[in-house]
């Protein structure tokens, strides 16, 4: 059963992306900043973490570049969720290792589908 | 009018078209106000985030009534979370619906050569009295409606002397 780490300030996204995953069989677990996103990946090293951009505390851009330094969790994969497109933010995100991005407002089949891209999703 | 003013007000009608119709099936009309209104005076949520663009700080405030605020977070968190919210849960939804109103905007200045830098939202604490003027202006200031004037972009325009 995959691990899946959402990273973002609100409250509202964390419980909206529980929400569609809650409905497979996957282990859920919630930061609500990139400090706390970073060490949540220490401890749970999850299959897969969905990052917001931009966030108080630790950015989803930092996060993902203490991320990548780290021997240890390194190769962890990683989805943007985020409100900012744009060119610039994609061209760092991907040169980051970011593996795919969904625009928020985000729709249920689109997240479940890049979701399950990246990890076995099984409805439960 | 400036060519950043120009692009904004471009911009804005497909920003609250693709994120509240679109996104978020709150239907509705955008109408321009070519002068600031007041904010409403009942209960409301409201929430501003900075754009910043060398000189010119873009002051984007969102307000919201409760029904519609309801309606964005059954959106977001679906009908299963139940039809009650509470105030943080309005200020929460509030403040990620002013994100994505910058992210998008910001997204299509830039796409217009315009190096736009975004805050983070913050919370406003609403009014408990008369209206107060949307945030405000010197210079030129933007203000959004839909036909059930729930939900209100204000964008100030904001010049910093070198």
């Amino acid at each position: 059963m995959p691990t899946i780490l959402t990273v973002d300030d609100s409250r509202m996204i964390r419980k909206a992306v529980t929400r569609v995953l809650q409905k497979f069989q996957c282990r859920i677990v919630e930061a609500e900043d990139g400090a706390v996103g970073l060490a949540q990946t220490v401890v749970e090293k999850p299959d897969l973490i969905i990052l917001d951009y931009n966030m108080p505390v630790m950015d989803g851009v930092e996060m993902l570049k203490h991320l990548r330094n780290d021997p240890a969790i390194k190769s962890t994969k990683v989805i943007f969720l985020t409100a900012n497109s744009g060119p610039e933010i994609m061209r760092m995100a991907v040169s980051l290792g970011v593996r795919d991005y969904i625009l928020k407002p985000f729709n249920d089949d689109d997240l479940i589908s890049k979701i399950s891209r990246q990890v076995s999703l099984i409805p439960l | 009018m400036t060519h950043l003013n120009a692009a904004v007000a471009n911009a804005v009608p497909a920003v609250l078209a693709g994120i509240l119709s679109d996104g978020l099936g709150l239907q509705g009309t955008v109408s321009e106000c070519l002068a600031p209104q007041p904010w409403p005076l009942g209960p409301h949520t409201r929430s501003e985030v900075l754009l910043v663009e060398g000189l010119v700080t873009l002051r984007l405030g969102v307000l919201v009534e409760p029904p519609v605020a309801d309606r964005i977070l059954l959106a977001l968190v679906g009908a299963n979370e139940g039809s009650t919210f509470d105030d943080e849960d309005r200020r929460d939804a509030v403040a990620e619906i002013a994100n994505m109103l910058a992210g998008r905007l910001a997204a299509a200045l830039r796409a217009e050569g315009f190096a736009m830098a975004i805050s983070h939202p913050t919370g406003l604490p609403v009014p408990s009295s008369a209206p107060a003027g949307p945030s405000s202006t010197p210079g030129e200031a933007w203000q959004w409606v839909t036909s059930e004037r729930l939900i209100v972009l204000n964008i100030a325009f904001e010049h910093r002397s070198k």
